[in-house]
């Protein structure tokens, strides 16, 4: 099964379609990992800083041109049906259009800049259970590789206590199948409810495009 | 600067003939100043202001590209979405910068040709106007303007 849409196919749209905590437990930590060890973040910030010098250029190429556009009709009053009236509608659209980018393009900073700091808290929180999980697998090999019998003259030396992993980690350790405690690794890297409310938001940020002058 | 000059008008009574100039609705150093801070406009801040944002939007969706949740999915169709509006809007605006300052050339270029009445003149510069923007280009466009297009025209390039 493809880690990247899984969910996607479980969760459906339907009324009997699975609730989203009930979708997430077919996924073990390892697979869960795999959904958030790539997220860094970088290009996501870079594009945050895209979308604020976006605001800020359409905003000023807004004032300039309408600035422009008045101190110009001073002297080429927008008669009905004149060119000036077209020209000034024209440009009118266009400093119409640049103030609403402007608006988008800051409303749009703040949702995308959540979801890339929740996803990387996400991968943060999975790397220190992954990083566990992986610490008392290594114990546990180490311990079934040494001799179950020792020869002859060998003592029988119990491991230190620090390479020995706790009895019942696997269960104990969030984010297993259908094992107790996963609430939090789940929350995790689904962040689900902020994530739905991101969603949600990125509806207003703009789909529209400018009208051609 | 000053008020347009006027083409003639015959006006007068009893027989005298008196050319009067009569203002026509056209600001040509107002339009050509216009045109000129257009251009710088264009060149110092918003070409390469929106270049550079338009590249930064071509990374396209770059988180949550292997989460499995729904919410994540609708997230990143959404926001993929933004980006490839957004890009088309800043090439746009280009665009039109560059179609205003064709389009006022013309309106000067036709402006000095013309030897007609101010009605006159006045419907063929909203003629001219409505073509430009109407994306029609003319034989009267300056070569070096449309050079000038082809030589920075922007491109959204692939989608996000």
């Amino acid at each position: 099964m493809s880690p990247d849409l899984g969910a996607i196919h479980y969760l459906g749209t339907g009324p009997t379609a699975l609730g989203a905590y009930d979708v997430w437990q077919v996924y073990g930590l390892d697979q869960l990992w795999e959904m958030v060890r790539d997220e860094d973040g970088v290009a996501s910030f870079t594009q945050v800083g895209a979308w604020h010098r976006m605001a800020e250029l359409c905003s000023e190429q807004a004032d300039q041109l309408q600035r422009a556009l008045d101190q110009l009709m001073v002297h080429w009053p927008a008669r009905p049906g004149s060119a000036a009236e077209l020209f000034k509608l024209q440009v009118g659209r266009l400093v119409a259009s640049m103030r609403e980018s402007a608006v988008i393009a800051a409303a749009t900073k703040q949702p995308l800049t959540d979801i890339t700091m929740e996803l990387g808290r996400a991968k943060d929180e999975l790397g220190v259970l992954i990083e566990r999980k992986r610490t008392y697998e290594g114990q546990e090999a180490a311990l079934s590789s040494r001799a179950a019998y020792p020869g002859r003259g060998a003592t029988d030396v119990p491991p230190p206590a620090a390479e020995v992993p706790p009895e019942g980690w696997r269960q104990a350790l969030p984010a297993q199948p259908d094992r107790p405690g996963r609430t939090a690794a789940v929350a995790a890297i689904g962040g689900l409810t902020l994530l739905a409310l991101l969603g949600a938001a990125f509806v207003v940020v703009g789909i529209r495009r400018a009208r051609r002058p | 600067m000053g008020e347009a000059a006027g083409v003639g008008e015959l006006s007068g009574g009893d027989g005298d003939v008196d050319f009067t100039p009569a203002p026509i609705d056209v600001n040509v150093d107002g339009l050509k100043d216009f045109r000129a801070w257009l251009g710088r406009e264009l060149d110092a801040n918003l070409r390469p202001g929106a270049e550079g944002i338009v590249n930064d939007h071509l990374m396209g969706v770059r988180f949550g590209w292997r989460n499995a949740g729904r919410q994540v999915a609708v997230a990143r169709q959404r926001y993929a979405e933004s980006l490839e509006a957004s890009t088309a809007n800043l090439v746009q605006y280009v665009n039109a910068s560059e179609v205003l300052i064709d389009a006022i050339l013309q309106v000067v270029t036709n402006y000095r040709a013309s030897d007609l009445s101010a009605a006159d003149s006045s419907r063929i510069l909203t003629d001219v106007l409505g073509g430009v923007f109407a994306g029609r280009t003319s034989p009267d466009v300056d070569q070096s303007s449309e050079d000038r297009r082809e030589q920075h025209r922007m491109q959204p390039g692939a989608s996000p």
